[in-house]
């Protein structure tokens, strides 16, 4: 017999989702984000092309990590333009509280803690990694430095990277050879591949699968192509507010693209829509 | 019906590097950084050009090809001589003055083997082409081809490839030859 329907019934939903003692993604629908950043992760996000693009990647990155319940921390170098990440979060209320770092503070997100670094603070960087690392809450290290190839022989390249690279031969050999250096330094990264300003007309699965399998012939690394990256008036605007972009109301191409990437980074959706064909 | 074209000697020389000059866009998408450059003293350089992975300093034979050739070589050693001057004068933004550096020479007539003769005393990466102006003389068309003798003058791919590490930074992959020619062919359709 179909139980009628009362006012207490509200308040049974109500608490099955919020007063009990499980988390929130293992209580709720199917079909709610399920938590699935790990305790200890660190995530380095390299875009040898372009730091104001690496800068603004991590920035909406910290963002999506965090909407989905991360603890996110980030270690900050300014590349050499000056392209921070603060920079893309002015607008934001951050506490500065602390000299050395500074924290983003939205309602019903935890807060991103961001440390400021700069080349010369390797120990320093270190010592956070092997914090995130050895916690057992769900941490996130962010780390957006924008370090030479050159300086990747002497310095912890240990974590889960994401390439961005623009999509012509140039920057994917630059790509690839990144690659080769982090494999040979640490064989047990994972690494996730982004393009970046895409054109509508490009090839991009065709071109994104090209790059994969000639890495994984020539180098046996399985390279993740995460998915591709348009850049729109939104984006532009966004860089120039100083506000990120996954923060916007308004429908944008490249929010979306954003947020895809994240999610299949996270592995909360498809991401990419032919990204699981890759290797097939 | 075919049309006979009569090769014109035009005067106008400055008129004649502005063709030469439209050639090296329109088929090798250099970008021109400056005309006469130098001068004869010291030597001169008639079209300073530019791509991704170079800088070329080009000489248009106008008499004898020794003395173009002379011109040329002098052009060369007054640009590695100047360079800080150049620097100054060019900001990076406009042209990388630190770029590898390639001799052109163009001229109507080459002496006999003058390829492999060059190639075998020429440690610059020097490269020939043979041009003839048609139509007027006041408004002349170009015909230019380029004059190669395999494994002599061209000494580009392997320079290129060492110019585009260079570029992208990308030296201490310690990345070959033949991985990036592999790489670069495999990204292709």
């Amino acid at each position: 017999m179909e139980k009628p329907t009362t006012h207490g019934r509200g308040l049974e939903e109500v608490s099955r989702y919020y007063l009990s003692g499980g988390t929130r993604e293992e209580q709720g629908p199917s079909n709610r984000p399920r938590r699935v950043c790990g305790s200890g992760r660190i995530v380095r996000v390299c875009h040898p092309g372009s730091g104001l693009m690496q800068s603004c990647i991590v920035a909406n990155l910290a963002l999506e990590l965090a909407r989905n319940r991360s603890s996110v921390v980030v270690w900050d170098c300014p590349s050499p333009d000056g392209a921070g990440l603060e920079s893309f979060m002015e607008s934001l209320d951050l506490d500065q509280q602390e000299p050395a770092s500074a924290t983003v503070r939205l309602y019903g997100l935890p807060d991103i803690v961001i440390h400021r670094g700069n080349g010369a603070d390797s120990d320093k960087l270190s010592d956070l990694v092997s914090e995130v690392s050895a916690s057992k809450d769900d941490r996130c290290l962010l780390v957006n430095s924008h370090a030479s190839l050159e300086s990747f022989r002497t310095v912890d390249l240990s974590g889960e990277w994401i390439l961005l690279a623009r999509p012509d031969e140039k920057e994917l050999l630059r790509c690839y050879a990144y690659i080769r250096v982090i494999h040979e330094q640490e064989p047990s990264c994972t690494i996730s591949l982004v393009l970046d300003d895409v054109g509508q007309d490009q090839d991009i699965s065709g071109m994104a699968e090209r790059f994969t399998v000639f890495i994984e012939d020539r180098l046996r690394v399985s390279v993740r192509f995460l998915g591709a990256l348009r850049h729109d008036g939104y984006l532009r605007r966004s860089i120039r507010e100083k506000r990120p972009l996954v923060l916007w109301q308004g429908q944008s191409g490249t929010k979306d693209d954003l947020t895809s990437i994240s999610a299949g980074f996270l592995g909360l959706g498809q991401g990419w829509p032919n990204r699981m064909d890759l290797h097939e | 019906m075919s049309r006979i074209l009569k090769p014109v000697c035009a005067r106008n020389v400055e008129y004649v590097h502005q063709v030469v000059a439209r050639y090296f866009i329109d088929e090798h998408e250099f970008r021109i950084v400056e005309y006469n450059l130098g001068n004869a003293f010291t030597g001169n350089i008639d079209i300073l050009a530019a791509d991704t992975v170079s800088l070329f300093l080009v000489t248009i034979n106008r008499a004898d090809f020794a003395g173009a050739l002379l011109r040329s070589l002098t052009g060369y050693r007054w640009f590695c001589e100047n360079r800080d001057f150049l620097r100054r004068v060019y900001p990076p933004e406009d042209v990388n003055i630190d770029l590898p550096v390639e001799l052109i020479i163009l001229s109507e007539e080459f002496p006999p083997e003058i390829p492999s003769v060059l190639g075998e005393v020429c440690s610059v990466p020097l490269r020939l082409y043979r041009y003839r102006l048609f139509g007027q003389e006041e408004d002349p068309d170009i015909f230019v081809e380029e004059i190669c003798s395999e494994g002599t003058v061209d000494h580009g791919p392997s320079r290129d490839l060492d110019a585009l590490r260079k570029e992208l930074a990308i030296e201490p992959a310690g990345l070959s030859d033949e991985d990036i020619r592999d790489f670069l062919k495999a990204m292709k359709v």
